[in-house]
């Protein structure tokens, strides 16, 4: 179970993250929502090592990852997708996943690798170069590179931005069947259909706190979530 | 200002995009003479490419720009500021490793407006940042930075002020200060486009609203006629029950 | 460098420090005045500018002109300083830097340096090299004592304008409104747009004051040193150590980077003798960029950086095979009719074209641009040379380089861009001054006798053998690009953050390709020898890397064929200049000056181009538009592929 702990992190006079702790543990969507800029990216890149909290701690199981460097992490099951995508854009999307596969030292990784297409969709377009898909399918791939590793956490950051409406619903599909396996996914969505139907517990974040948590029926009847989401009732002027 | 009707702010028929992405189609949209208009909408409907096209940040395939009736299409941004269109752009509109006065200097560049006079007013109606006048704009707090941006709006007078979430990421205290000045500066005779994802604040100060939805200016009118509408474009309020039995 | 003002002999000990001392630091006043021009213009512009001495270099030429033709001091030095040089500095702003917008670093340091040869070339057409010039220093004959330590009225201007220059530049970039807006175009380019700041024209100003310190730079340290284009555009290479000290950003450092670097020089020239090494001095600028390098807190993965343009196709291993057997067919068919008189160009070439075969794998699938390439292939030339011709000579001409290639791995690993390049950079320079014009390697000053590898000395079969080998390398960086290890490289290239969620140790794959990429060029550098049988400095200058790595680039770094005709083209021009008569000199550079700003618009290459066109790529169509998206910078890195 992928649990953080206290993280703070600030940018120069900017509070981006406050105190906020999470859970997600397997088997389970968890579902990280709030209004742009409440600090949902940071705190994905705390849990990855690309940014360093000013305070708290990042755990998996019983491991302390704090001071862990961002591969370690990887290879210690945690996955993420981005939301500015991070494909290898002069590579095929074959070779994305490929590469994915074989640094997870994977048995067959060729084979894992259309396997891994196929399951997301991209399968007939296996010898594109990645750099030049479409912002969704381009989700698709990272999404697919990050199974690959067969991860215990599994990150994502607004993958259905960018999808079709039909691929959207194929996406919750997909998560769905993952934590069947028993992965934690933890997502980031703007898409509220789409957080509704696959997160069993959804986390608000709201200038870098948490606002309120809970099923995603409870949240959404939240008044203090609609206010972040709608802004205050009242306005004093 | 030509006549009373003459938009402050006209796009005709505006298409936009990146390349081959069109991100914006045929789109009409009037800015007010008086008034503020707030321009509301999910992620990735536009609304940020639409404010590019009317700052100059981003030339429209086609269709018109007009400032106060004249056609300023494809003018750049810094022809645009000194004329008299004022944005304030998304996330923090400050330069982070200025001070507060250098900050504050670069607010002159519109004719007629006086370093002193920028100084003077801007620390009158903020004394924070009078305090923190020698600090790193990046060093003040999210609420100070966006305070010093809008000192701009505040002193330019300008002809028409183009607001891009300006309550991003602040707590709704903050937020409550800045739309109330965004208000006074629509009253004191500057029309105002905001764009905002608070809705209801939005909601709350404006005098019209548009909304917007994959690139096309879905509905207009009168806070009261959309307020339902946006509600239901924000939390799929109508959704939930059907789909919480997974 | 050879300093006019030799260290007075016979003095006591305190008064030799100080005169050491101040000696450095009249030097490393120049040093920081140099590197805050290249600061400015760098921070104004996002684009490193190699050719800034050569800059200074042409300002020092124009302004000894400008005195030939009988103009006063005062004025000459006004009017070069003021106009001409800033109104150089504008002219390059506009022609070549803005166009190029978002353009990866191998693009950007390719025109750079490209502009940095066609200057060069300039001033090498209209005043010829081989005429010695004397700058006269100012003031000339006049003196002050100062302790024990005699000080000229020029080293004294020296100083003069090391204090003032900073603290004026200082004061204009924070008192006055458009040095502030300067700034501020540094922090925020679109912001300082909507306030009304046009940021193009605030690019230009940067180039302007950039050019002028570079010419201030230029002149003052032709009187002390000497009036040699040459000279006078690599010295610089000292300045960029200074400005990495700084970060590239920080004047104040920058500066205090100049004066220890000169002040270092200085007490290693008085005080340091390696039997070995009679330039001590030459080092230290490595030196300093390594150790500012390394202390530096390492750079975070920048996450949502650009994304790559098209990149060619990588060809099917039965496909390659194929090529590499027409390839080598047609050689031979060809090597069978070349009239023997040409033999020893075509070899020569062959041996250019493994070299540059080598930046394939680093510059072209790693986008780590090397600029030392020549370095190790002169490495390889001289372990060669020292072990023999037989097959354990050619083992060591790979491996030699290799293992150095691995050593310089090793400081740099932490490094990512521009900084990587300057590493390579001051190692070449490094390399070229103490290690391939020293007499116990060298021998003599008649070069270095290389012998040809397995007793190949008939011409036509050594031909053969050197294409046979470019054919095998090639295929073996294909077999290379199609492994784990290429997949690897290429996506280290395209997103290291990328690389390092997928839990891929970036140190190993780095390790390897500069390792390989060394051993590739060091082979290289091993026939080239024996094609020329005596190996020389000049054949493994830096300038010649640098200008290597451009045809590379231009023709494209990315593809076999790209680099394979750079190498033809790098001999041919060559021979075209002798139809050309005195101008020709400057025709390499000024193509590859005007390849250079063509990248803007393709950035493959030219080989890229063509191999990209839509007419040979049959790829399925994507079956729907994009989606609507607020997310500019990618959609315009996109569609900048493609349009």
């Amino acid at each position: 179970m992928l649990k953080v702990e206290e993280v703070s992190v600030r940018f120069g006079g900017v509070q981006a993250v406050a105190g906020m702790s999470l859970e997600a543990p397997p088997g389970r969507v968890t579902g990280l929502i709030g209004p742009n800029g409440a600090g949902k990216t940071t705190l994905f890149n705390v849990i990855t090592g690309l940014q360093k909290p000013n305070t708290g701690r990042v755990l998996l199981g019983d491991r302390d990852l704090t001071k862990a460097s961002t591969a370690k992490r990887a290879r210690a099951g945690v996955g993420r997708t981005f939301q500015r995508l991070e494909v290898f854009g002069s590579l095929t999307v074959y070779d994305n996943v490929l590469l994915a596969a074989e640094l997870a030292h994977v048995k067959n990784p060729s084979a894992a690798a259309h396997q891994l297409l196929e399951r997301v969709g991209l399968g007939g377009f296996a010898a594109q170069q990645a750099g030049v898909l479409p912002t969704g399918m381009a989700r698709l791939l990272e999404l697919a590179r990050a199974l690959a590793g067969n991860p215990s956490v599994l990150l994502l950051d607004e993958p259905g931005s960018g999808l079709t409406e039909a691929e959207c619903k194929a996406l919750g599909d997909l998560l769905l069947s993952l934590t069947a396996d028993g992965t934690a996914v933890l997502l980031v969505e703007h898409d509220m259909e789409l957080v509704m139907r696959v997160c069993q517990h959804v986390y608000v974040l709201d200038f870098g706190q948490l606002l309120a948590e809970g099923s995603p029926a409870e949240v959404s009847a939240n008044p203090a979530v609609q206010i972040a989401y709608l802004g205050a009732e009242e306005v004093s002027a | 200002m030509t006549s009373v009707m003459t938009a402050a702010l006209e796009l005709r028929g505006v298409s936009a995009g990146y390349g081959r992405v069109a991100v914006l189609h045929d789109i009409d949209l009037a800015v007010p003479p008086y008034g503020v208009l707030a321009l509301l909408g999910s992620n990735g409907a536009g609304k940020s490419t639409l404010l590019r096209v009317a700052s100059g940040r981003t030339s429209p395939s086609s269709g018109q720009v007009l400032l106060r009736g004249t056609d300023v299409t494809g003018r750049s941004p810094e022809r645009l500021s000194r004329t008299g269109l004022c944005s304030v752009p998304e996330g923090r509109a400050v330069f982070p490793n200025l001070t507060v006065t250098e900050n504050l200097r670069m607010w002159t560049y519109r004719p007629g407006v006086s370093r002193k006079a920028v100084e003077e007013q801007a620390f009158a109606r903020f004394p924070r940042l009078k305090e923190r006048r020698k600090q790193l704009a990046g060093r003040l707090s999210g609420g100070e930075q966006q305070m010093l941006a809008m000192t701009r709006a505040l002193t330019a007078e300008p002809d028409v002020l183009l607001l891009d979430e300006i309550s991003m990421g602040l707590a709704p205290v903050v937020a409550a200060e800045l739309f109330g000045l965004v208000r006074q500066i629509a009253d004191d005779g500057t029309p105002v486009l905001l764009v905002e994802q608070f809705a209801r604040t939005a909601l709350e100060i404006a005098d019209s609203v548009a909304v917007m939805a994959q690139g096309h200016i879905r509905v207009t009118g009168t806070p009261e006629e959309v307020r339902d509408q946006v509600l239901e474009t924000y939390l799929h309020t109508d959704a939930q029950p059907t789909r919480l039995e997974n | 460098m050879a300093h006019r003002n030799d260290t007075p002999q016979r003095m006591d000990p305190v008064s030799t420090l100080l005169a050491l001392t101040v000696t450095g630091l009249v030097t490393g006043c120049i040093y920081a005045l140099t590197a805050s021009g290249l600061v400015v213009t760098y921070t104004t512009s996002g684009i490193f500018n190699f050719a800034h001495g050569a800059v200074g270099m042409l300002a020092a030429f124009g302004y000894w002109q400008l005195l030939e033709k009988g103009m006063p001091t005062l004025p000459a030095f006004l009017l070069t300083v003021l106009v001409l040089a800033p109104l150089l500095g504008i002219v390059i702003e506009r022609v070549l830097i803005r166009r190029l917008g978002n353009a990866t670093l191998e693009v950007t340091l390719t025109v750079t340096m490209g502009l940095l040869l066609l200057l060069l070339a300039i001033a090498n057409t209209v005043w010829d090299a081989t005429t010695p010039r004397v700058l006269q220093p100012f003031f000339v004959g006049k003196q002050v004592t100062v302790a024990t330590v005699v000080l000229t009225y020029h080293q004294l201007l020296i100083i003069a304008a090391a204090i003032t220059v900073p603290l004026a530049l200082w004061a204009f970039l924070r008192m006055t409104r458009t040095g502030i807006a300067m700034r501020a175009v540094v922090d925020d380019r679109e912001l300082a747009a909507l306030a009304g700041a046009s940021p193009t024209r605030i690019g230009q100003l940067g180039w302007g004051i950039g050019s002028s310190l570079a010419a201030v730079a230029g002149i003052l340290l032709a009187a002390q040193v000497e009036l040699n284009a040459t000279t006078l555009t690599l010295l610089v290479i000292n300045g960029y150590a200074a400005a990495v000290v700084g970060r590239l950003t920080s004047l104040p450092l920058t500066i205090t980077g100049g004066l220890v670097l000169g002040v270092l020089q200085s007490l290693a020239l008085g005080y340091v003798t390696i039997s070995w090494l009679n330039q001590v001095q030459v080092i230290i600028p490595m030196l300093i960029l390594f150790v500012a390098l390394l202390i530096a807190p390492p750079t975070r993965l920048r996450v949502g950086q650009l994304a790559p343009l098209v990149a060619p196709r990588v060809p099917s291993s039965r496909r390659s095979l194929g090529s590499t057997g027409a390839f080598l067919v047609l050689a031979a068919g060809i090597v069978a009719i070349i009239p023997s008189g040409q033999l020893g160009n075509v070899t020569h070439g062959a041996a250019v074209a493994i070299i540059l075969l080598s930046l394939v794998p680093m510059v072209g699938y790693g986008g780590m641009v090397s600029l030392c390439q020549l370095t190790f292939a002169g490495i390889g030339a001289v372990a060669m040379a020292k072990v023999g011709g037989g097959p354990l000579g050619l083992v060591a001409a790979v491996l030699a380089p290799a293992a150095v290639g691995a050593l310089l791995a090793l400081p740099t690993l932490r490094l990512r861009g521009l900084y990587l390049s300057l590493a390579t950079l001051a190692f070449g320079y490094a390399m070229d001054n103490a290690f391939f014009q020293n007499a116990s390697v060298m021998t003599n000053n008649l070069g270095l006798p290389v012998p040809r590898p397995l007793g190949l000395d008939n011409d036509r079969g050594y031909l053969l053998f050197v294409v046979a080998v470019f054919a095998a390398c090639a295929f073996g960086v294909l077999a290379m690009r199609r492994s784990t290890l290429g997949r690897r490289l290429v996506a280290l290239g395209d997103s290291p953050a990328g690389c390092a969620t997928l839990g891929m140790g970036i140190h190993v794959t780095k390790l390897v390709v500069f390792a390989l990429s060394a051993g590739l060029a060091g082979l290289g550098g091993a026939l080239l020898g024996g094609q020329q049988s005596v190996v020389g400095q000049s054949d493994f200058a830096l300038l010649l890397s640098l200008t290597l790595l451009l045809m590379a680039v231009v023709w494209g770094v990315r593809t076999i064929s790209g680099v394979f005709i750079a190498a033809l083209a790098f001999e041919l021009i060559p021979q075209l200049n002798g139809h050309l008569g005195p101008v020709g000199d400057s025709v390499l550079s000024l193509l590859v000056g005007l390849g250079a700003v063509g990248l803007g618009r393709s950035q493959n290459g030219i080989v890229g181009a063509v191999l990209s066109s839509p007419g040979l790529r049959r790829l399925p169509s994507l079956p729907h538009p994009r989606s609507h998206s607020d997310d500019v910078s990618r959609e315009e890195v996109l569609t900048g592929a493609q349009g």
